[in-house]
């Protein structure tokens, strides 16, 4: 008899590679079993992060809380509802246009009237140092304020793009960025997420605008 | 006691899975925009080697000539998606979603591979364990070093801290793939360089390490005497 290390026999081989196979299968069903509750923590945590952030104070849970209404091309926006004592206090929209490099997705919070809060970028691949830069709202650390502690801010670090929006109500006429003849600021070479960007806010409180009966209930 | 230091440190400097192995590229240009990128790409890839390390050697009087290459993999891929999952749960959210498709991709990293064909599956387990954490540990430093470069280069920051506060505009070259390519090029030529300095300085010829490139690897080739005689033929 052959070393079985040197064997050429199909069938050994078939059976030890399926039963390598099995094996493999089998711990990773365990981990994926003690990993599953975690991982859904951690996704309703990042969920329920962006909405605590544009939203105002609520005790309901608006991830639960929401209606998916679809635009005239099919595309999805979900509203979440916050509310407090029962009272809606606020409504927050998700939804996605293309951008750049692949979609942009945002989430605005409003207002009960309609009137934009804050926006926030969910999910985007533009172009780093260009086009992430109009979506981030990340807090700029230098070496002073690493030493001296940064400045306490209350809500979101700002972004001049994002924040243009806040207290604008939708009319139906669309949000334009300044070079399109519209009155939104742009960043000079990431036109094209700007624009993305300024076309999500106004989409979304168009939304919000049309179907307000709907989703304010 | 001093092979198993060796089988350790090894990885760091000498036989350095990127920068001399030229192995792992892909990561290397691909997830180092930013320090914190490369660090935990290399922590994950240095888990991985571990684990994959570990089990290949125990299991290596086991497997089969024949099939030993599908079996590394099927034990490979099982980490990665440990690996995957545990990441998922616990890492933070956006670092998770940078690194994106590039976590699943340590499957078909050369260096995971080609450290459990060309070591774990001729020594033990603790040898084996060591040469997975030290091969590790210097693609996790290379990481850093090229993430550390593109960060500093696009945006004057460290870490994700500034720290040219007067630097106000990105500078993009550095921060996308070309700019990739051109450091982990200098890096390359710095560690060859230096190489060959040290040899002249000894009065030796300069040979890049034997058994290290791809003519040596015999996953598809013949056999190292061949491959030997080959290389010395070209010299």
């Amino acid at each position: 008899m052959k070393k079985w290390q040197e064997t050429e026999n199909v069938w050994a081989l078939g059976l030890f590679l399926a039963a390598v196979g099995f094996l493999a299968a089998l711990v990773l069903a365990l981990i994926s079993q003690l990993t599953a509750g975690p991982i859904r923590e951690a996704a309703a945590r990042q969920a329920n992060e962006a909405l605590r952030q544009v939203l105002p104070a609520f005790d309901n849970q608006p991830s639960e809380d929401r209606v998916t209404v679809k635009l005239e091309d099919g595309r999805e926006v979900i509203f979440y509802r916050a509310r407090r004592g029962g009272e809606l206090v606020g409504v927050a929209a998700e939804g996605e246009v293309p951008g750049y490099a692949g979609p942009v997705r945002g989430l605005v919070g409003f207002d009960p009237d309609g009137t934009v809060r804050t926006m926030l970028i969910l999910k985007q691949q533009e172009t780093p140092g260009l086009g992430a830069n109009v979506c981030s709202r990340q807090e700029k650390k230098t070496i002073f304020t690493l030493f001296s502690g940064a400045p306490k801010r209350e809500g979101l670090p700002p972004n001049p793009v994002l924040d243009q929006f806040s207290g604008r109500r939708s009319d139906g006429t669309p949000w334009r960025v300044t070079k399109d003849g519209g009155d939104a600021v742009y960043i000079t070479g990431a036109t094209v997420t700007s624009r993305a960007v300024t076309q999500l806010a106004y989409e979304l409180a168009e939304a919000f605008r049309t179907r307000q009966q709907e989703v304010s209930k | 006691m001093s092979t198993l230091f060796q089988d350790f440190v090894k990885g760091i400097w000498k036989e350095n899975p990127v920068l001399v192995l030229v192995l792992g590229t892909c990561p290397t240009l691909a997830v180092t925009s930013s320090a914190r990128n490369g660090i935990s790409m290399g922590l994950a890839t240095t888990l991985v080697l571990l684990g994959s390390n570990l089990v290949i050697s125990l299991i290596r009087k086991l497997v089969p000539g024949k099939i030993r290459i599908p079996v590394y993999i099927v034990v490979i891929a099982t980490f990665v998606t440990v690996v995957d999952l545990l990441m998922q749960a616990y890492a933070p959210q956006e670092l998770y979603l940078a690194l994106g498709i590039f976590i699943p991709l340590i499957v078909v990293n050369c260096i995971v591979l080609g450290r459990a064909e060309a070591f774990a599956s001729k020594h033990g387990p603790l040898r084996s364990m060591l040469d997975g954490v030290g091969m590790g540990l210097g693609f996790t430093l290379t990481l850093t070093m090229v993430g550390m470069a593109r960060e500093f280069l696009s945006s004057g920051s460290l870490f994700e801290v500034k720290v040219l506060t007067c630097w106000k505009v990105d500078f993009l070259l550095p921060a996308q793939a070309p700019g990739a390519f051109i450091i982990v090029g200098c890096l390359l030529a710095a560690m060859n360089a230096w190489n060959r300095h040290r040899a002249v300085k000894r009065g030796e010829l300069y040979v890049p390490p034997a058994g290290l490139d791809c003519r040596h690897c015999r996953i598809c080739a013949p056999a190292p005497e061949e491959a030997v005689a080959e290389s010395a033929e070209e010299k």
